[in-house]
C-alpha cells in the first residue's frame, strides 16, 4: 500500500480552503505511517498549484491538464483518477466532502469496488489498520467504521474540521503529468455548463463579494448593496451587526464569528473595520473600502479608499459598473 | 419549678414498645439502604479525593457558613427565610429528640428542672418556626408559583414536616390536657394553648388519655416514615446538600479541573483526555447531581436562559442527574454529552452567576467544559471552533496574526517600550501582559496605549515579551481544547522563567484569570494584578496623579465575569474611576457580584451558538438606562460586545465605551 493521496479542487489559481485542511491532515497520516502524501490535480491550466499544494504538504503532485478538464466530468475524471490510485495501489485517498468530491469518490468505490468512509470526523492509522469515525443518524450517533476488504480506503471530509495548517514555503514537490483516460462508455454525458447565481452561492465560494456594514444606513439601503453586486456578478455579504440587525440572513456574516472568505474583489460598504470583521476578508485580492470616516481602521487594509457616505455613492457606482469601460453602454 | 419534668414512654404500655423499636428499626434500614445505593452510585464515578479529605480543616469556615447561615438563599428574602425557618426549626427538633433519646438510655438524669423547661421553650420555638417556615413553602409553591421552582416536587415533603409540627403540639397538648394543669406549662406555649383548647371540650382524663395515646403513635409512624423516605424523595437534599458543600472544590474560583497531564500523555500513559459517560465524571460531580434541590436560583442568574439560548443550569443538573439514575448500569454509563446536550454547553459564558447562586455549591462550569472536551475529542467543533483552534496552533493567538505584529500597538507612545532579549528582574518592576487583543484587536491596542501610557507616567519600569508571548492559552482550554491551553501554559511558563518574572500586570481579565489561578498547576507562580488593581495602587501610592478630567460628567462600569465573579476584584476598578475629580459613578441595578455577562466569555468571543437573543444588547441595555454618558469596562471581550450592541442599535447621542485605563489616561497628564 502506497501513500496519502489528496483530490485537490481548486479555484482562480489556488488550492481551496478544504483541500489546505485536507493536506495538513494527510501530512500528519504520512508522518504516522511513514510514506509520502501525493495530491492529484484536474483542470484547464493548473500547473500554477504545484508549488502551493507542496507548501501546504504535498510531496508529489500529479497533474491531469486538459481543456476537457475545465469543469467537472464524472466520466473523464472518475477514469483517469481510478486507474491513477489503482496503478499506483495508494492506501488512503481523502476527498473533500464537497459537491465534486463527494461524487468522484462515491462513483470510484462504486466502480472498483473499493471502501469509502464518507464525511469522516477523524482518522487514524494504527500499524497499517485505517479506522475512520463518521456520523451516522443524523449526527446522534457516531460509528468507527475499518474498511474489511483492499484497495485504496476512500475517505471524504467536511470542510471546517481540521483546519489550515500554516503553509511552509520552503517546501517542494515533484510533479508527474498523467495521461487522461477516456472511458469507452462514460455513465453520464454532461451537456453544458450553468453558472450559479451569486445570490445562492455560499459567501465563501464567492470571487466578487460586495459586503455592508452598519455605515449602510439601513435595511432599504441594502438595495443598492444588492445592485452593486449584481452588476459586478457578485455575491452579498455582511458585518456581524448587520446580521444582528436582521439586514442579512446569518449565512452571510463575514468574520471571526461568521465565515472566513477570499474572494479576488471585496467592496466593503460602511463597514469601519473592527478586528472582528477584518479577520474574515483580510486575505482578500482587491478591496475597496467605502466609508464617510476617514479614520475608519478598513482604510488601512484597502486597496482602494473611497471616502463617501456609501447611499449616495453606490448607485452611481453600479451605474457606471453597467455601462462597462469607457463609459459607453 | 424543679420538679418539672415528663416521663419518657409515658401512657405507652411496654408491650407496645416493642412495636416501637421494630417500626424503628425497619424506618432505619430502609433510610439506610437508600443512602448507602445513592452513595454506591457516585462512588462509580473517578475517586481522587483521599488528599483533599486531609483539608478538612479548610473547609470548614465554609461549610459552616454555606450550610447553616445558608447566605445565598437569603438574598432572596422570602425563600431565604422559609427555608431558615424550616432548616433550623427542623434541626432543633431532630436535636431535641436525641436528647430525649439520650436521657432514656444515658447514665445520668438531667431531663428535669430549669434544663427541661428550656427545652421545652425552645422546642415550642422552634416547632413554631418550622411550621411558618412550611407555611410559607406551601404558600410559594402553590399559590405564587415563581418559574424558577416549576417542577420540583416538594408536596411530599412539606406534607411531612407540617404534619409532624402540628402533631407535636397536638401530643404535647393531649399530655398537658390529661395531667391536669402544671406551674411549668407556661414554658410551653404551643402545647398550653392546645391543653386549653382540649380541656374547654370538658372531654373526660380517661378520654384525653386515649386520644393521647394515638396521636403518640400518629407522630411516631408519621417520623418513622419521613426518615425512610428521605434518600427516596427531595427530601434527600438534607444529606446531599451538606455532603457536597462539604467536598466542594479547594482551586481558587476561576480555575478549571485539570483532567489529565500533557506529560503524561506525551510520555505515552493512557490517559484519559475527555470524559465519555457518567462513570468517568467525579464523584463529586455525580454527588453534586443529586444535591440539587431544584430550587432555580441558577437559572434566575443565567445570561443564557435569559436570552432564550437552549441552557438552564437548573435542566442541565437535572438531566445529568436523571440520566444516570436510568435503570441497572444504563444510567452510569449514559455518554455525558446524551444526558447534557453540546449545544446547552456552548451557550454558556462561563459567566459563574449559577455558581455563585447555588445554594449547595453544585460546579456547573466544570461539567459543561468536561462536555465541551468530550466535543473536542469527538471532533464535533463548529467552523468558527476550529479555525479559532487552529489559528492558536498555527500563530500562537486566537486572531491567527503573525506574532511578529505584537507590537505593532506600541507606535505612537512617547517612549519605547523594552522588549531587550535578555534583561534581568533588577531592570524591571512588572511585567506587562499585553494580551492577544491589546496586541492584534485595533481597539484592544488604543488601550494597550493607555495602560503603557499610564505605567511611563508613573514612572514604572515595565517589560513586555513582545512576539515571545503566545496566548495565555484561555479560549482554548474554555473550548475544552486542554492539551493545546496546557502546551501554552508550558511555553509561556518556560518563557517567563527565563526573565525572572514575578510579578505580572495584564489588560484582560481572561489572562488574569489563566495566569493567576490556572498556571500555578502548572509551575507558574506569579503574583498577577489586572491593570485595574496596578493602577489604582499607582494612585493610592501617589505615583500617578490625577487631575480631573473636564470631558467626563458620568460613568457607569460594567463588571467583567472573570475580574469579578472569578476573581472578587471589584472595588479596585471603582477605586480606580472615583479617583478622577468630578467623574459621577452611577451602578446599574446588576452590578459586582450579582453583574450580568457580556457574552463574550467561555470563548464565546471565538463562535456564535446562533440561538436565542443577544446577551450583549440585554446588558447594553441596562448600561445605557443609568443614563451615563460612558459604559467603562476593563476586558477588551466585554468592550467589543458594547461596540457591537452600540452599532446594532444605532442610535444617535451614543455612549463612549472606553476602558478604565483610557478614561484615566485623559484624567492625569504626563
Amino acid at each position: 500500500m502506497n501513500g496519502i493521496w489528496v483530490f485537490a479542487e481548486h479555484k482562480s489559481g489556488s488550492p481551496d480552503r478544504v483541500t489546505m485542511e485536507l493536506l495538513g491532515e494527510a501530512r500528519r497520516l504520512a508522518r504516522d505511517t511513514k510514506t509520502e502524501v501525493s495530491a492529484v490535480v484536474f483542470g484547464d491550466s493548473v500547473t500554477a498549484l504545484v508549488d502551493p499544494l507542496a507548501h501546504y504538504g504535498a510531496d508529489v503532485v500529479h497533474i491531469f491538464e486538459d481543456e476537457r478538464l475545465r469543469h467537472y466530468d464524472p466520466g473523464l475524471f472518475v477514469a483517469s483518477l481510478g486507474r491513477l490510485l489503482e496503478a499506483e495501489s495508494a492506501h488512503v485517498v481523502l476527498f473533500p466532502a464537497t459537491t465534486t468530491g463527494s461524487d468522484i469518490a462515491v462513483r470510484l468505490a462504486m466502480e472498483h469496488d473499493w471502501p469509502l468512509a464518507p464525511r469522516a470526523m477523524n482518522i487514524n492509522i494504527r500499524d497499517g489498520a485505517i479506522e475512520v469515525v463518521r456520523p451516522i443518524d443524523a449526527s446522534a450517533v457516531y460509528a468507527s467504521v475499518k474498511p474489511t476488504h483492499s484497495g485504496p480506503c476512500l475517505v471524504t471530509i467536511p470542510a471546517d474540521i481540521i483546519g489550515v495548517e500554516r503553509p511552509d514555503t520552503v517546501r517542494s514537490a515533484r510533479i508527474v503529468r498523467d495521461e487522461l483516460v477516456i472511458p469507452a462508455a462514460p455513465p453520464v454525458a454532461v451537456g453544458e455548463f450553468i453558472a450559479s447565481d451569486p445570490r445562492t452561492l455560499d459567501i465563501s465560494e464567492a470571487e466578487i463579494i460586495v459586503s455592508a456594514g452598519r455605515g449602510v444606513g439601513s435595511k432599504e439601503n441594502m438595495r443598492f448593496v444588492q445592485e452593486l453586486a449584481d452588476v459586478l456578478g457578485g455575491s452579498v455579504g455582511g458585518t456581524r451587526v448587520v446580521v444582528d440587525l436582521g439586514w442579512l440572513p446569518k449565512d452571510r456574516q463575514i468574520g471571526q464569528t461568521g465565515k472566513t472568505v477570499t474572494p479576488r474583489l471585496y467592496v466593503a460598504c460602511g463597514i469601519s473595520g473592527a478586528t472582528q470583521h477584518t479577520l474574515g476578508m483580510k486575505d482578500a485580492g482587491t478591496i475597496i473600502a467605502i466609508n464617510t470616516d476617514p479614520a475608519a481602521p478598513i482604510f488601512k487594509i484597502a486597496t482602494l479608499a473611497v471616502q463617501v457616505d456609501v447611499s449616495g455613492f453606490l448607485p452611481v457606482l453600479a451605474a457606471r459598473c453597467r455601462r462597462g469601460p469607457g463609459g459607453n453602454a | 419549678v424543679n420538679s418539672a419534668t415528663r416521663e419518657i414512654f409515658g401512657n405507652i404500655p411496654p408491650w407496645q414498645h416493642y412495636i416501637f423499636y421494630s417500626l424503628a428499626t425497619i424506618s432505619m434500614a430502609i433510610f439506610a439502604f437508600g443512602v448507602i445505593a445513592r452513595m454506591r452510585r457516585w462512588t462509580r464515578g473517578k475517586i481522587t479525593w483521599r488528599l483533599e479529605l486531609a483539608e478538612i480543616k479548610r473547609r470548614i469556615p465554609y461549610f459552616v457558613t454555606q450550610v447553616f447561615a445558608q447566605p445565598r438563599l437569603r438574598k432572596e428574602p422570602s425563600s431565604g427565610a422559609m427555608h431558615l425557618f424550616i432548616f433550623w426549626g427542623f434541626l432543633f427538633l431532630f436535636v431535641g429528640t436525641n436528647i430525649v433519646a439520650v436521657q432514656h438510655y444515658g447514665p445520668i438524669s438531667f431531663f428535669h428542672g430549669i434544663f427541661y423547661l428550656i427545652f421545652k421553650v425552645v422546642m415550642n420555638v422552634f416547632g413554631l418556626l418550622m411550621l411558618v417556615g412550611v407555611g410559607v413553602a406551601l404558600y410559594r409553591r402553590y399559590v405564587v408559583r415563581p418559574k424558577r421552582i416549576a417542577g420540583g416536587s416538594y408536596g411530599l415533603a412539606l406534607a411531612f414536616l407540617g404534619v409532624l409540627g402540628v402533631t407535636g403540639f397536638l401530643l404535647e397538648g393531649f399530655r398537658m390536657a390529661a395531667r391536669g394543669y402544671y406551674g411549668w406549662y407556661d414554658w410551653s406555649p404551643g402545647g398550653a394553648v392546645v391543653a386549653s383548647l382540649l380541656q374547654a371540650t370538658g372531654a373526660s382524663q380517661a378520654t384525653l388519655t386515649d386520644w393521647h395515646r394515638s396521636v403518640w403513635w400518629f407522630h411516631a409512624v408519621v417520623t418513622f416514615t419521613f426518615i425512610a423516605l428521605i434518600p427516596y424523595t427531595r427530601l434527600l437534599h438534607m444529606i446531599t446538600a451538606p455532603l457536597n458543600i462539604f467536598f466542594v472544590p479547594l482551586r481558587p474560583k476561576g480555575a478549571l479541573t485539570t483532567p489529565f497531564r500533557l506529560e503524561d500523555l506525551e510520555a505515552g500513559a493512557a490517559t484519559m483526555v475527555a470524559p465519555k459517560v457518567a462513570a468517568d465524571l467525579m464523584w463529586q460531580q455525580l454527588l453534586g447531581a443529586d444535591a440539587c434541590t431544584e430550587c432555580g436560583l441558577c437559572q434566575e442568574v443565567c445570561p443564557a436562559y435569559a436570552s432564550e439560548r437552549p441552557l438552564s443550569p437548573k435542566q442541565l443538573i437535572l438531566s445529568l442527574r436523571d440520566g444516570v439514575a436510568r435503570n441497572g448500569s444504563a444510567g452510569i454509563q449514559t455518554q455525558i454529552d446524551e444526558m447534557m446536550s453540546p449545544i446547552s454547553s456552548w451557550s454558556c459564558t462561563n459567566c459563574r452567576a449559577c455558581m455563585e447562586a447555588c445554594p449547595v455549591s453544585i460546579q456547573h462550569i466544570d461539567l459543561i467544559i468536561d462536555v465541551r472536551r468530550k466535543q473536542v475529542a469527538d471532533s464535533r467543533l463548529d467552523a468558527n471552533m476550529v479555525n479559532t483552534l487552529t489559528n492558536l496552533r498555527r500563530t500562537g493567538n486566537p486572531y491567527g496574526m503573525p506574532a511578529e505584529q505584537r507590537l505593532a500597538w506600541t507606535s505612537g507612545l512617547p517612549v519605547s517600550v523594552k522588549v531587550d532579549e535578555v534583561q534581568t528582574e533588577s531592570e524591571f518592576e512588572v511585567l506587562y501582559w499585553v494580551g492577544c487583543a491589546g496586541a492584534f484587536d485595533d481597539r484592544g491596542r488604543r488601550v494597550a496605549r493607555a495602560v503603557a501610557t499610564l505605567l511611563q507616567r508613573a514612572g514604572v519600569k515595565f517589560k513586555v515579551l513582545g512576539p515571545q508571548e503566545r496566548c495565555s492559552g484561555d479560549p482554548a482550554r474554555r473550548l475544552g481544547e486542554e492539551g493545546l491551553f496546557q502546551e501554552f501554559a508550558r511555553d509561556n511558563i518556560r518563557n517567563l522563567g527565563r526573565y525572572g518574572v514575578k510579578k505580572i500586570i495584564t489588560q484582560c481579565p481572561h489572562c488574569f484569570n489563566t495566569l493567576k489561578n490556572e498556571y500555578p498547576d502548572f509551575g507558574g507562580h506569579y503574583e498577577v494584578l489586572h491593570h485595574s488593581e496596578f493602577i489604582s495602587g499607582l494612585i493610592a501610592d501617589g505615583r500617578l496623579k490625577v487631575e480631573g478630567d473636564h470631558h467626563l460628567q458620568s460613568v457607569t462600569y460594567h463588571d467583567s465575569c472573570f475580574l469579578g465573579r472569578h476573581n472578587d476584584v471589584y472595588s479596585a476598578p471603582r477605586e480606580a474611576l472615583k479617583s478622577v475629580p468630578g467623574l459621577k459613578l452611577i451602578e446599574m441595578p446588576r452590578n459586582q457580584e450579582k453583574s450580568f455577562c457580556c457574552g463574550a466569555g467561555g470563548a464565546n468571543m471565538w463562535f456564535d451558538v446562533g440561538v436565542g437573543k443577544k446577551i450583549n444588547n440585554i446588558r447594553y441595555g441596562e448600561a445605557i438606562t443609568t443614563g451615563a454618558e460612558v459604559i467603562a469596562t476593563a476586558c477588551p471581550f466585554c468592550m467589543t460586545m458594547f461596540d457591537d450592541a452600540q452599532s446594532s442599535k444605532g442610535a444617535s447621542g451614543m455612549v463612549q465605551i472606553r476602558d478604565i485605563s483610557e478614561i484615566l489616561v485623559d484624567g492625569t497628564s504626563g
